[in-house]
């Protein structure tokens, strides 16, 4: 086959993915305040941010005794400190919505933000978009 | 007797070779925040080997040089998401090469990059119980394509300048 085939197929895939990326990064959902944090598959706590005036840090032990240090502040969460060796969970800073979930791959963590079930939907002039 | 030591020996000699680069990768820091993506440069060997040695050769040099990585990086999880990413994109690779021409070689890689980190994210999403994890995807296939077409590249123009040496070296 040509490869000026490839070059054009894999050119529109590319367009398709950013186009995709661009679509999940604008897609706001200011309802979701429910944060899960999930150990191996089993949620080890669950925080409602709305609720939550005073920032304050939870510290998650793994199996295989690695931690990860979750900061919770309101309407936010991130993970502020992790003793694994690429700290790609520290780097990927707060989230807010439900889109993208933290993941620290080495001790198997994953923090989420899940959609709240508060009745915020029918109060039309609390979402405005971003 | 003679024709197995030599094999022997070739794959030794690639797998410490992928292993070097797969040590010396891990020291550059990640480029970005998403997990799972990298440069994945060791994969040049792997798929030069699949090239001029032949499937079986090139799985023997995969599962070892996966193997032996995880436990040099320390990371003995990352074991999982390789080997999985890895066996089903050589076997990818393997079945393309069969179809396509030489000079589509680095789009088997990029075919073969793709496979590769959407088999990871998958194994991921099994391993945390996480679908969100799945919003990675387009990211990791951006990426695919990219590192994909540079390793593919650097194995296909390495084969074309040199021709049949490495073939009589290793065969």
């Amino acid at each position: 086959m040509k490869n000026r085939v490839f070059i054009i197929t894999f050119a529109v895939i590319i367009i398709l993915a950013a186009a995709i990326i661009y679509f999940i990064n604008n897609f706001s959902s200011n309802n979701s305040v429910i944060a899960e944090i999930v150990r191996d598959g089993t949620i080890v706590k669950t925080v409602n941010l709305n609720a939550v005036t005073e920032p304050q840090d939870i510290i998650i032990t793994s199996e295989d005794g690695g931690t990860n240090t979750v900061h919770i502040e309101h309407n936010a969460i991130s993970i502020s400190e992790a003793d694994c060796p690429d700290k790609l969970c520290v780097k990927q800073g707060r989230i807010q919505n439900e889109v993208y979930p933290i993941v620290c791959l080495p001790h198997k963590l994953v923090v989420r933000i899940i959609k709240s079930n508060c009745q915020t939907h029918s109060e039309v002039d609390t979402v405005t978009g971003r | 007797m003679r024709i197995k030591l030599k094999r022997l020996v070739s794959i030794s000699v690639l797998t410490a070779i992928a292993l070097t680069i797969f040590v010396i990768e891990n020291q550059i820091p990640p480029l970005t925040a998403i997990p799972g993506i990298k440069l994945g440069l060791s994969n040049i060997i792997t798929l030069f080997a699949l090239v001029i040695m032949g499937p079986k050769d090139a799985f023997i040099i995969l599962i070892l040089r996966v193997t032996m990585g995880s436990i040099f990086s320390g990371q003995i999880m990352t074991l999982l998401y390789s080997m999985s990413g890895g066996i089903l994109c050589l076997t990818a690779e393997t079945i393309l090469l069969k179809y396509l021409p030489f000079k589509n070689l680095w789009a088997v890689s990029v075919i073969g990059a793709v496979i590769h980190n959407t088999i990871q994210i998958a194994v991921a999403a099994l391993i945390t119980m996480t679908v969100g994890i799945f919003f990675y995807l387009p990211y990791l296939i951006i990426a695919g394509i990219i590192t994909g077409a540079f390793t593919g590249l650097c194995v296909q123009l390495t084969i074309k300048r040199t021709g049949n040496t490495f073939k009589k070296i290793l065969l």
